[in-house]
């Protein structure tokens, strides 16, 4: 319901996006994912429309919002915002806040929306309270709470977790996730960390150097990366002549494999760290492997991939 | 980029256009002057008149440099007895226009002056006639260094201590220190303090006129007033524009090279004290500009007002009252209003022309009130010729009009800043929840920007109710202003009964500049 296609977006000679097309459907929860520079938050401020593509299209539910002459302002484009620093207005109650995009509603009616936001984000009883007095994650509930009040079609959040205390991180995400699931929104995150975007999303683009590089399953992107690129992003591969494998997907074995020497063998805590080395397609390579006991130096092991 | 093009951005266009109306009406209608008056004034007046307005800029940067500088490294380098007290004192010159201390002094050195009358009466016979180049030069200097002094200051106490301590380690003097790293560090900022005294003496109309010195000012008004020849006011009033344009390309080219960012002070550097000497020559080196730029002009001002303080009754004084109000409280709002219009455009949409509005319509700060009334003053009567009857030649719209383009640059420097501080998101969030961008600025950005909105339209009050020579050729027939009335009472043998006038002048340049110290100590 959301279809973007190869959107396009300079700034002065440098080209941050290029030829992107991303096809979202309703109720899908999808994380924009890349290195900062990257070009994923210019995309999310051309589906809202605070910056406008070179070229590509955007429609949302079947109507053309930006692009071919078209462009519907912010304001007009049904799409819910979520900002990085939440950017809750200061001088407004939590109530009032929540209330901003619902002002055209009756006033029972809003009042009724704004009690109904309060306790799906556990915040009842906030309303006169101001934003300046809540905590990090509550202020955060309240900018989904005022974006979901107007039901957009699209939530786009940038970086939501990325002021979160880490300890707290997965307990807001969880709750955040929870809010977004039981409204059935379609949410778009774009987020810098892969372990976050495999834990919210549907799906994951990977956008790099402006380009989206995988739009998949966060499965089929972990376990069938389309390049090293991807595959290192969301964790630690090992590389030899003509391919790459996942580090947990190598393990030394008694017998057959390829026979190789040990270099170094280090406890981490729940498992041991052994770096071997060994001679693959007349190549010498170096394989980081898990391994469940300390290797001597030198000892000679062999390594099935 | 026509596809940027809204109707902000039409609407900010059409503002911007029309500050700059006045400007380029100037130049255009002297690119076009001839004549036997003009001939008449390149011959006679105008060679002595630039000469004069640069022998001005000359001496007065000089001193300003001096007692600016001076007082802002002694204020920020050591500490001393009364060391808060006399940083505010250095400021205050600032609330009293140039020309009162210029009448002030007049009339203290006049021949029956207390100066002279106690020099007769220790046997002196000569008279000392200060109504000279050289007294114009003392008053600018100690009228204008404040702007020194405050801008030099706030530059040197950025200086990185990151810089300055490990060149204490390295051995270097205290002096030493101050020459070769904080003074060039500072470059930057004493090239636009500098700028700023160029541009108010280029500007200076008041003093110039009572101590009878010609520049390029006081020559607009003879070619105005005097010859009655508009032609030739205009062709000199270009020859201001070309100055003035000339020294913002020198302050360009002096803080170029120059982009040092003034980082956070990571630690105060350490102040030092005064030896017993050096302590004397301190205090004395502060003491002179406090006396002579405030302390004494103040008392002379307080001792007449108080004498004359039954003016304050008479009607003449509450009409003036009333007339300033309106003048300077209708101009204050427009500009305001008009900067939050270029704020909003330039920061949403950041395309092209627009990065540039804020600067464009700044240029009429930069002018003489002089040049812009006479480039207004071409603007009305062509309108009115058009017209064939008197629309708006003489009318009060046309008075806040030559305001507004004057004194734009002061809101538009807070108001952005303002913005900037804001941020984009709040912007983006607002309009993203359904709001368009006028309930977006009406609704979250104005009431958030509320405290630094007022300190912008107090600071354009006070500007305004200072202003001289634009009030003076702008005025409706017979509108008395503070400023007017002040001059011109001063100028009519009635300096004593002036008082009353610039002392309300003063006390109402004194509340922004109590706001500004509130705020800076928050």
């Amino acid at each position: 319901m959301l279809k973007i296609d190869h959107l396009s977006k300079h700034f002065k000679s440098k080209e941050v996006l290029s030829s992107v097309s991303l096809h979202v459907n309703r109720g899908e929860i999808i994380s924009i994912l890349g290195r900062s520079g990257s070009g994923k938050s210019t995309l999310l401020n051309l589906i809202a429309g605070f910056e406008r593509a070179d070229e590509g299209t955007i429609s949302l539910e079947d109507t053309l919002i930006s692009g071919a002459g078209a462009f519907i302002e912010p304001s007009k484009r049904s799409i819910g915002f979520v900002f990085q620093n939440y950017a809750l207005f200061p001088h407004l109650s939590v109530a009032d806040n929540i209330a901003f995009g619902i002002t055209h509603l009756p006033k029972n009616e809003r009042k009724e929306r704004v009690e109904k936001l309060l306790s799906l984000i556990s915040l009842e009883g906030y309303g006169s309270k101001y934003p300046d007095t809540l905590s990090g994650g509550e202020q955060q509930r309240v900018a989904l709470a005022r974006v979901l009040a107007t039901e957009p079609s699209v939530i786009l959040l940038d970086e939501p977790f990325s002021n979160v205390d880490t300890v707290l991180k997965t307990t807001i995400r969880d709750q955040l996730l929870a809010i977004l699931r039981a409204s059935g929104a379609t949410a778009l995150f774009v987020t810098h960390d892969p372990h976050e975007a495999m834990a919210i999303s549907d799906r994951i683009a990977y956008i790099d150097s402006g380009k989206i590089v995988q739009f998949d399953t966060p499965e089929v992107l972990y376990h069938s990366a389309v390049n090293e690129n991807v595959a290192a992003f969301f964790g630690p591969i090992n590389r030899y002549k003509g391919g790459f494998v996942r580090v947990e997907q190598c393990r030394l074995v008694e017998q057959g494999g390829i026979h190789g020497e040990v270099y170094t063998s280090k406890f981490m805590g729940n498992r041991y760290e052994t770096t071997v080395h060994f001679t693959y397609e007349q190549e010498s390579c170096r394989f980081l492997i898990y391994t469940e006991r300390r290797y001597e130096n030198g000892e000679k092991v062999n390594i099935e991939f | 980029m026509s596809r940027y093009i809204n109707r902000w951005s039409i609407q900010t266009y059409v503002w911007v256009f029309t500050l700059l109306l006045p400007a380029g009406v100037v130049i255009g209608y002297a690119l076009g002057a001839e004549g036997e008056t003009l001939r008449h004034l390149k011959e006679t007046v105008l060679t002595h008149t630039v000469l004069n307005t640069l022998y001005l800029i000359a001496g007065t940067s000089f001193v300003a440099l001096i007692l600016g500088v001076g007082s802002a490294y002694l204020t920020t380098f050591y500490t001393f007895r009364f060391e808060k007290t006399i940083a505010l004192l250095l400021a205050m010159p600032f609330v009293i226009p140039a020309y009162i201390v210029g009448f002030v002094y007049g009339d203290l050195f006049g021949f029956f002056g207390p100066v002279h009358l106690m020099l007769r009466d220790l046997g002196v016979k000569e008279y000392f006639d200060v109504l000279n180049f050289y007294s114009v030069v003392l008053i600018l200097g100690f009228a204008l260094y404040p702007y020194v002094y405050l801008i030099v200051k706030a530059s040197f106490s950025k200086s990185r201590s990151s810089l300055l301590y490990p060149a204490l380690n390295l051995g270097a003097g205290k002096f030493r220190l101050f020459w070769k790293l904080i003074l060039p560090l500072s470059r930057p900022a004493i090239a636009g303090a500098l700028t700023l005294v160029v541009m108010e003496c280029i500007s200076e109309y008041g003093t110039l006129k009572y101590y009878g010195v010609d520049t390029l000012s006081t020559a607009i008004f003879t070619a105005w007033f005097g010859l009655e020849d508009p032609q030739s006011a205009a062709y000199i009033a270009s020859i201001a524009t070309v100055l003035v344009i000339s020294v913002l390309i020198i302050e360009k080219i002096a803080r170029s090279g120059a982009t040092y960012k003034s980082e956070k002070l990571l630690s105060k550097i350490p102040k030092e004290r005064f030896t017993f000497l050096g302590g004397i020559v301190a205090y004395m080196f502060m003491g002179v500009p406090i006396l002579f730029g405030f302390l004494i002009p103040l008392s002379w001002i307080l001792t007449y007002g108080y004498v004359n303080i039954s003016q304050i009754i008479e009607i003449d004084y509450l009409v003036v009252i009333f007339n300033t109000f309106v003048v300077s409280g209708g101009s204050a709002a427009l500009i305001v209003v008009g900067a939050l219009l270029i704020g909003y455009t330039a920061r949403n949409f950041p395309y092209g022309i627009n990065r540039y509005l804020s600067k464009m319509a700044s240029f009429g700060y930069a002018l003489p009130g002089a040049v812009i009334a006479v480039g207004i003053v071409i603007i009305t009567t062509t309108i009115d010729d058009y017209a064939g009857e008197n629309l708006l030649s003489g009318t009060l719209g046309v008075l806040i009009f030559g305001f507004v383009v004057r004194f734009s640059a002061v809101a538009i420097g807070t108001v952005d800043g303002s913005f900037e501080r804001l941020g984009l998101s709040i912007n983006r969030a607002s309009r993203s929840l359904g709001k368009s961008h006028f309930s977006t600025l009406w609704r979250v950005e104005i009431p958030l920007m509320k405290r630094p909105l007022i300190f912008a339209y107090a600071l354009v009050f006070v500007d305004t109710i200072k202003e001289l020579p634009l009030t003076l050729i702008l005025r409706p027939f017979n509108y008395e202003t503070l400023a007017t009335k002040t001059f011109e009472m001063a100028e009519s043998q009635m300096v004593y009964e002036s008082s009353v006038y610039a002392l309300s002048i003063i006390l109402i340049a004194t509340v922004p500049m109590v706001l500004t110290i509130l705020k800076s100590e928050r």
